[in-house]
């Protein structure tokens, strides 16, 4: 019966989640987080690290956090976006330290060149749903500098993802909540005369 | 005039200085001067703070409870270790002896606490590394003739024949019949003993006979010196502390004049010694050795030593004044140097040292050009026609200089040329550090912050010259 609630809640937070995300964007530059709403337990996803509405995009640098006993972060590749604009130097950080939390993940361009303009994707970061449930993604510790090592003031937004169960569980979750309506119409001690 | 009738009280008191205003103040702001130039001179190594700062300063800090409770680790054992091709430790966590081992058999560096430890630790120890008729145990060399460094040496005579080696200044009434060394020949002597390269330094201040050692080992191959402190414990007698600041500042000029790059004392907790022994452990030996800081590294924990020494002796001798150790750091720019810039900025614990001659040398008899700090500090040269990445070095140096009480020591870095790939590289391999913490680089730290971040990434990858990838 827990397990039933506990999939059943799963069920309702993925529905109201995958309302609620992505964060709406708001005017001026934006680094959002984009990736599934929902995904099955135990399966692989990747979340895209985006900017948006940036100008001269020469750096950036940020933090992420996660609930590491739900999501396994499998690795981390840089974005086309700065690349586009010369030689970059990328480093796709560390999760040692604090559980939970990909810390100093950064990109820069190399030399004497003009940062990026636009919308792009900054850096792909790799999972694998670990459990059932919900959890939020969340930026931290972001910097983006422009070309003259300007800090370019930026929004950012969190992505929140919640794990299923796999279809065989969903079966047994739906086989188990027919059973249970079947056993309220017709009760067990139906019919018996207690003494 | 009251100033003068001050003066007056002070010169009939001379024989109670310790109640005389004047004195007391003068005596407070040497002992200030010193202490924050024993803080200052840290750099903010936190290797440097809690081992060398710590113990060379635990009298003036009132702090003596820390050398008591390393003392009480004299019953934790630490293995056999070895810290180079040729040289290994073995004792306790709070003292021992350094094992040297070449082709005529073993020199040791002190002898340990008792016949006992000797027995059942050391002699099994040197049996190990091969101890026989062939390779006897031919020599110990003594620090000092306390007992936790020279108990063993009996027994290392009668049943091993080895031959004590003494400061004549402690080896009255030695059983072992130690073979000397003039304590008051203050200048540094290089000998052989048993076919081991030795400079032999008196180092009067923990004891009369206290000697130094620097030894020559080697480390995968390659000749490297080792300095073995001669005591570590100041007294609180005004001439011994004199005698032991005396010792800290020709043990300076040795260790700057051999460019040595390693340092141990007996007491390995002193100098943090314990913990590369206890590193090598966990991790291995590496290449090259733990053991090996770095002579600039090693010339700044020694002036540590002397500034807390100095306000030890401003403690115990008010008429005392000696003037000021400044370390000095002169570090090329992120990025330099390179084809295209060559500039150092020199700065000390107090900030930028402006308006100091600093001179930049291309490989060991290239073109050598004398630029002088500007307020930041930076000193900047013209490039040298046809300097070459990757296959030229350059040496940057400040001789030192002095003010009123005041000495700043001289500095030298020396990098190869480069774009500045190397730094970049540097530079991310510890984004996230923070100042006070062993990965902390300042001159990385670009913008001061105090934190490695993107922010000093990226103002080096703006000098990397335009279309360069630096196979990043």
């Amino acid at each position: 019966m827990m397990m039933f609630s506990r999939l059943l809640a799963a069920s309702c937070a993925a529905f109201v989640l995958s309302v609620l995300a992505p964060v709406t964007a708001h005017a001026g530059p934006t680094v959002t987080l984009s990736g599934p709403a929902s995904v099955t337990a135990g399966a692989r996803f990747t979340v895209d690290v985006r900017a948006a509405d940036v100008a001269d995009l020469y750096a950036y640098q940020f933090d992420l956090g996660f609930d590491s006993a739900m999501f396994r972060l499998d690795g981390a590749q840089e974005g086309a976006f700065l690349a586009s604009a010369g030689p970059t130097l990328f480093d796709p950080g560390t999760v040692a330290g604090e559980p939970g939390t990909l810390s100093f993940l950064f990109a820069t361009l190399l030399g004497p060149t003009a940062g990026v303009d636009g919308d792009g994707i900054l850096a792909t970061l790799h999972f694998t749903s670990l459990a059932v449930g919900s959890s939020v993604f969340e930026l931290g510790n972001l910097v983006l500098l422009d070309a003259a090592l300007n800090d370019i003031p930026a929004t950012i937004g969190q992505l929140a993802v919640t794990a299923v169960p796999e279809p065989a569980s969903w079966a047994l979750m739906l086989a188990g909540g027919a059973l249970l309506v079947l056993r309220r119409r017709h009760p067990a001690g139906a019919g018996r005369v207690h003494a | 005039m009251k100033t003068f009738k001050t003066l007056l009280q002070c010169s009939a008191l001379s024989t109670a200085l310790a109640v005389c205003p004047w004195v007391q103040a003068q005596s407070t702001a040497e002992f200030q001067r010193h202490m924050e130039a024993s803080t200052r001179n840290t750099g903010g190594d936190p290797s440097l703070v809690q081992s060398w700062r710590a113990f060379y300063c635990n009298l003036p800090d009132d702090n003596n409870r820390i050398v008591l409770e390393q003392r009480a680790r004299n019953v934790i054992r630490m293995p056999l270790t070895r810290l180079f091709d040729d040289v290994w430790y073995i004792g306790s966590e709070y003292v021992g002896t350094y094992i040297i081992k070449n082709e005529r058999g073993f020199v040791m560096i002190d002898s340990g606490n008792n016949a006992q430890e000797v027995e059942t630790y050391t002699v099994p120890a040197l049996r190990s590394l091969g101890l026989s008729a062939s390779l006897p145990l031919n020599a110990v060399l003594l620090t000092h003739g306390h007992g936790d460094h020279d108990g063993g040496m009996n027994y290392l005579r009668t049943n091993l024949g080895a031959i004590a080696y003494l400061g004549a200044a402690d080896a009255t009434g030695k059983a072992y019949q130690p073979a000397t060394w003039v304590s008051t020949d203050r200048a540094p002597k290089n000998v052989t003993i048993a076919g081991v390269p030795v400079t032999v330094l008196a180092t009067p201040g923990h004891t009369p006979g206290a000697t130094a050692y620097v030894i020559e080992a080697h480390d995968k191959g390659k000749p490297v010196r080792l300095f073995v402190s001669g005591g570590s414990s100041m007294q609180a007698a005004a001439p011994l502390i004199r005698d032991y600041l005396d010792s800290m500042e020709r043990t300076y000029a040795l260790v700057k004049g051999q460019k040595i790059d390693s340092a141990s004392n007996p007491h390995v907790y002193w100098d943090g010694s314990v913990n590369l022994v206890k590193k090598i452990q966990a991790e291995g030996l590496r290449s090259p050795s733990q053991f090996i800081i770095g002579n600039e590294k090693l010339l700044r924990a020694l002036a540590v030593g002397r500034e807390c020494t100095a306000a030890w002796l401003a403690r115990q001798d008010a008429a005392t004044s000696v003037p000021v150790w400044r370390v000095s750091a002169l570090d090329f720019l992120p990025a330099t140097p390179s084809p295209n810039r060559l500039a150092a900025r020199l700065s000390n614990g107090w900030g930028p040292l402006a308006l100091q001659q600093v001179s930049f040398r291309v490989n060991a008899d290239g073109a050598v050009c004398t630029a002088t700090t500007d307020a930041s500090g930076v000193a900047t040269c013209p490039v040298p026609a046809g300097l070459r990445a990757g296959k030229d070095r350059v040496t940057a140096t400040f001789e030192g200089g002095t003010g009123p009480g005041i000495v700043d020591l001289g500095s030298e870095t020396t990098a190869m040329v480069d774009f500045g790939c190397n730094d970049l590289l540097a530079v991310k391999a510890i984004i996230g550090a923070r100042r006070n913490t062993a990965a902390y680089v300042p001159r990385l730290d670009v913008d001061g912050s105090g934190v490695i971040d993107i922010r000093d990434v990226s103002a080096i990858a703006r000098l990397i010259p335009a279309g360069l990838s630096c196979n990043a």
